[in-house]
């Protein structure tokens, strides 16, 4: 089966999972796989509902669950992070991404950007 | 020449950003809480007065100055309001009491409010107040202005900076890499949109940025806009300390801060090689579409200083472009 194809099923997957997670209604309008003009690529579940304590708790088991998707994406799950929507507790969206050389040291570290919590890196 | 640099708006960042710094830097600046008013910058992270206390005691004990950014270009007439004003002052006295030194403002209610008010904080004229003539820059002066953050668009109008800096006593400011579009049409509508999503409720649910993306596609179609835009060059930095500009303030606080980093070492070395859209702090975006090699650029300055900037009759910006700019 093509990637693409496999989206529907993992986004309905990520949705449960994190409900099952959390115990909090939690909704996933999108997912999508993306490759950047910089040479990074990655997939990305837009979230409605999850908090950013959440993603920071349940850390190990959201990887594991992106780690596991990843592999039917043909992605290497190099950083893994949840992105916070700045002035709020919402996290927007949970992304993996293999990174290209540049954005390889523009997003090193703990803390590279202040919106980015980082779940896990490579 | 001394330098403002970006903070995302997190201690991490502030702690990173100064163990790097070089020693020009004399001035760190972020924007304030984002429940008494917005930006004009995405604000990435917006620190509680805690947050910002541990900051400012950071950034002292390494002689380094704290400016807070209140630059909203429209606050919809709340500090007109009793609410909104007792709201604001409220959030001025907090900060006056956290030791801060310095605000930048685009409100000219805010810059006599301050000044009068808070006098041990020193207030500042953010570029979005768009200063761009010896007359308004005399009329924040007299309002309490200690500095002044020029309009981007004069950047290369050096008769106006000379102008400028003859009439008024206030330290002055350029932005060097913010690179918007010369006479950008969109620069009040996108200023006012960016306050009001980062600023206090209510904010407007909006179904994206028209003008950033229109901003982009306009410089896609037509690379001249790059170079027509008024960044500065590290390189070309003394040309402007020699008529006056005080500080060289460094855009770019919503990105990440190794590229922060990297951008004020290049700035405070004065040299850079690569591609100047990685510097640039606005069209970055299309660092991954152009290269313009900077070394290319070298002596384009001297054009500048004496253009008329009727763009219609000139083709240097096009030229240029054409000779210099390169898709990846």
């Amino acid at each position: 089966m093509s990637e693409v194809l496999k989206l529907p099923e993992i986004r309905s997957k990520i949705e449960v999972k994190l409900q099952d997670l959390t115990g909090k209604s939690i909704y996933i309008p999108e997912v999508k796989v993306f490759s950047m003009a910089c040479g990074c690529r990655g997939f990305l579940a837009d979230l409605r509902g999850f908090q950013t304590e959440e993603a920071e708790v349940l850390q190990k088991y959201i990887v594991k669950m992106l780690e596991e998707y990843s592999k039917h994406l043909n992605l290497k799950p190099e950083l893994i992070y949840a992105r916070n929507f700045p002035g709020t507790y919402m996290v927007a969206g949970l992304t993996v991404r293999e990174l290209c050389e540049r954005c390889r040291h523009e997003l090193a570290g703990k803390s590279p950007r202040p919106d980015l919590i980082i779940l896990s890196r490579k | 020449m001394k330098l403002s640099v970006p903070l995302p708006g997190d201690f991490d960042s502030l702690k990173k950003i100064v163990k790097n710094a070089p020693e020009d830097v004399c001035e760190v600046y972020m924007a304030g809480s984002a429940e008494f008013m917005g930006s004009g910058r995405a604000t990435l992270h917006s620190p509680f007065l805690g947050d910002i206390k541990k900051q400012i005691d950071y950034v002292h004990r390494k002689n380094i100055q704290m400016n807070l950014i209140l630059n909203s270009s429209c606050i919809g007439g709340q500090h007109l309001t009793f609410g909104g004003y007792n709201m604001i002052r409220g959030y001025l006295s907090q900060l006056n009491n956290l030791g801060l030194d310095s605000i930048t403002v685009s409100e000219p209610y805010l810059v006599e409010m301050i000044s009068k008010d808070f006098p041990k904080i020193r207030v500042g004229v953010s570029c979005i107040a768009h200063t761009d003539s010896p007359q308004k820059a005399q009329f924040f002066e007299k309002l309490g202005a200690e500095d002044i953050t020029l309009d981007t668009n004069i950047n290369r109008h050096f008769d106006l900076i000379e102008a400028i800096r003859e009439s008024t006593d206030c330290k002055l400011k350029i932005i060097a890499n913010e690179a918007c579009i010369y006479k950008c049409p969109f620069r009040y509508s996108h200023f006012n949109l960016f306050s009001h999503v980062t600023g206090p409720p209510p904010k407007p649910e909006i179904f994206g940025d028209y003008y950033f993306e229109k901003c982009i596609s306009l410089r896609v179609r037509n690379p001249e806009l790059i170079i027509r835009s008024p960044w500065v060059r590290p390189e070309d930095m003394e040309v402007y300390e020699k008529i006056g500009i005080n500080i060289l303030k460094i855009s770019g606080r919503a990105n990440t801060t190794n590229w922060i980093i990297d951008v004020i070492k290049h700035y405070g070395e004065g040299k850079y090689q690569g591609n100047l859209l990685e510097i640039l702090d606005c069209p970055n975006e299309l660092r991954d579409l152009f290269y313009i090699p900077n070394e290319k650029l070298e002596g384009a300055i001297h054009q500048w200083m004496n253009c008329s900037k009727l763009c219609h009759r000139c083709n240097f910006c096009k030229d240029l472009a054409k000779k210099s700019l390169k898709e990846v």
